[in-house]
């Protein structure tokens, strides 16, 4: 037995040996909860930040499970930046985890760039007894690039304020972006316009926000609340309003069930666009724009595609 | 090295805490064969967590932490019934049962809810990297306290566990005491399961108990045994889960099962009891 022991605690010393971190230097260490965020915080303040993102882009961002790594990174961070409205139920419990000092003092260093938006979806009973429940609202509503405006002056606004030095130049660059943004979110318009007013059905209720600017209409969801398997009853219901509705389009996420969506398109002539909502989730998305361009131009493709079948049907 | 510390003293802690009581619990639980009886109690708890939700407490909050108890009361009576004298039905049948259908009756209840699916899962995960110390304390002083009753009535808890027939023969009430041993059980297992995820505390409850019956005879050298090596054990997982940035629940669990396998390989190779 005392060799066993003895050979336990060699091992543990072995991988004791310290682990080297990030940069060093004169960078602002910021950490971001998605990559929308990091995203949008790399072009506004450029080389002056050293960024490490958390939620890995493909995975579901409700759920993340914060490793050894994010602790750290967040204990050392001067920033810490979040989407907000309950989106990262697990950002609290990783800020107690890593209990940085610099972001318990200064509430600004803690950075919820949700502030401005409207949020969708809001409970209207509002009691503090359902206060987990998203009481906030729908949190996706990065997915709407008018509110992405919002947050890209927001972040210019704060960063500005926490370093007075690059006040300037983070207001410059921000404005560089949401004119790239601004002539972008016309070409998306104009790409899509033939089809504003089509349903869509999603798998989870997380592209309101999306519909809502483009002007499609989800019919509904395919599951009837988040990790409920819909029921056959609910899943008849769905396929009457598909079929009702002549929806094409239904909308995963890459994290989400293919089985369920597939057939139902299959039985109701449609397709499922797996899209992303944060960069790097489907791999020709680099950032923020890239993942709206990617997921404009595959909804435009479906559409035309689909459209041109039922030409032919009708024939 | 630093980083190391502080990043891992907390998480460290609290394992110590877990090997202190659920090695010791764990030994009950081999004897007893009823290896599976935690996460029936884990999923039960969860249950009396959704029907909380339900009647719109906050899941966090001190009535989650309430319903969840009673919930795991009601296994605890469930799980002391339905062990017998002479058994005719092996009692891992019960522990499966309730397992099952306490699983899909909250798959059933949180139909009927608003969203909030995400806290209820989280409650069987767990994440024993982001232990706050209020939660360790939390756990010290309850543990101890469930660990004193255990202590005083040592007699008659392993009575029931290891030789449940001379028990009855000595006229030892073995329902009342089974009662109370599977409450204390419950409240460890709730409170541990909400910390460390169901995995995690299932394997400081089996795999260290395991390891030391086929190791060692009496009861004192079973629990020295399991300590030291649910200890290094986790020691050992905190810093791979560190060096290698894996999720620390499920490096501590694997840990654990590579060094059953190895203990194991030794055993047959060496040592002759």
């Amino acid at each position: 037995m005392k060799r066993i022991l003895f050979s336990m605690m060699f091992t543990v010393l072995f991988l004791a040996v310290p682990v080297a971190f990030g940069k060093t230097g004169s960078q602002i260490r910021v950490v971001a909860t998605t990559r929308v965020l990091s995203s949008l915080i790399s072009d506004i303040a450029g080389d002056l930040i050293d960024i490490y993102t958390i939620a890995p882009p493909k995975r579901d961002v409700h759920f993340v499970q914060p490793t050894p790594k994010d602790v750290l990174m967040t204990k050392k961070a001067d920033v810490f930046i979040m989407t907000g409205g309950e989106l990262e139920i697990w950002a609290g419990p990783l800020l107690d985890a890593a209990g940085n000092l610099a972001l318990k003092e200064n509430k600004k260093r803690v950075f919820d760039v949700s502030r401005g938006i409207e949020f969708l979806e809001i409970p209207t009973v509002l009691t503090r007894a359902e206060g987990d429940i998203h009481a906030f609202g729908n949190p996706h509503y990065w997915t709407d690039p008018r509110n992405v405006r919002i947050m890209i002056d927001n972040m210019a606004e704060q960063f500005g304020e926490l370093y007075p030095e690059h006040a300037q130049m983070f207001r410059q660059n921000a404005g560089k972006l949401k004119t790239r943004l601004d002539e972008k979110m016309k070409l998306w318009e104009k790409r899509l316009m033939p089809w504003r007013g089509a349903g869509i059905v999603t798998y989870h209720k997380s592209w309101s926000y999306f519909a809502e600017w483009f002007g499609f209409n989800v019919i509904a969801e395919i599951e009837p609340k988040p990790g409920i398997p819909p029921g056959s009853k609910y899943l008849g219901e769905l396929m009457k309003q598909i079929k009702e509705n002549n929806v094409r389009v239904i909308i995963r996420e890459p994290f989400q069930d293919r089985s369920a969506p597939s057939r139902i398109a299959q039985e109701t002539g449609g397709e499922v666009l797996t899209l992303g909502q944060f960069p790097g989730a489907v791999s020709e998305a680099a950032d923020y724009i890239g993942m709206m361009d990617h997921n404009v131009e595959m909804l435009a493709k479906a559409f035309e595609t689909l459209g041109q079948q039922n030409n032919k049907r009708m024939k | 090295m630093t980083d190391f510390l502080m990043l891992m003293w907390k998480p460290f802690l609290a394992c110590l805490i877990l090997t202190g009581m659920h090695v010791y619990l764990g030994l009950h639980v081999v004897e007893r064969k009823v290896i599976f009886v935690d996460l029936a109690l884990a999923q039960i708890a969860a249950l009396g967590a959704v029907v909380a939700v339900l009647f719109h407490h906050d899941l966090r909050g001190p009535y989650g932490y309430m319903f969840s108890l009673t919930a795991t009361f009601f296994g605890a009576v469930i799980f002391s019934l339905t062990r017998t004298r002479r058994e005719r039905i092996p009692q891992e049948a019960v522990i499966g049962i309730v397992y099952a259908v306490s699983a899909a009756l909250a798959i059933l209840l949180l139909s009927r809810t608003a969203e909030g699916d995400e806290h209820i899962r989280q409650m069987l995960i767990g994440n024993i990297l982001l232990v706050t110390p209020h939660e360790i304390i939390h756990m010290a002083v309850l543990y101890s306290l469930l660990g004193m009753a255990h202590w005083k009535f040592r007699d008659q808890f392993f009575r029931i566990s290891t030789e449940p027939e001379t028990a009855f023969q000595k006229g030892l009430s073995v329902r009342k005491w089974d009662l109370l041993f599977y409450v204390i059980f419950g409240v460890v297992v709730t409170s541990s399961v909400q910390i460390a995820g169901v995995l995690l505390v299932f394997s400081f409850l089996i795999i260290p108990a395991v390891a030391a019956m086929t190791f060692v005879r009496t009861i004192k050298n079973r629990l020295i045994f399991g300590w030291a090596m649910g200890t290094f054990t986790s020691m050992f997982g905190l810093m791979l889960s560190y060096r290698l940035d894996l999720p620390t629940g499920a490096t501590i669990v694997c840990v654990f099962g590579g060094v059953l396998v190895l203990l194991s390989i030794w055993q047959t190779m060496f040592y002759h009891r």
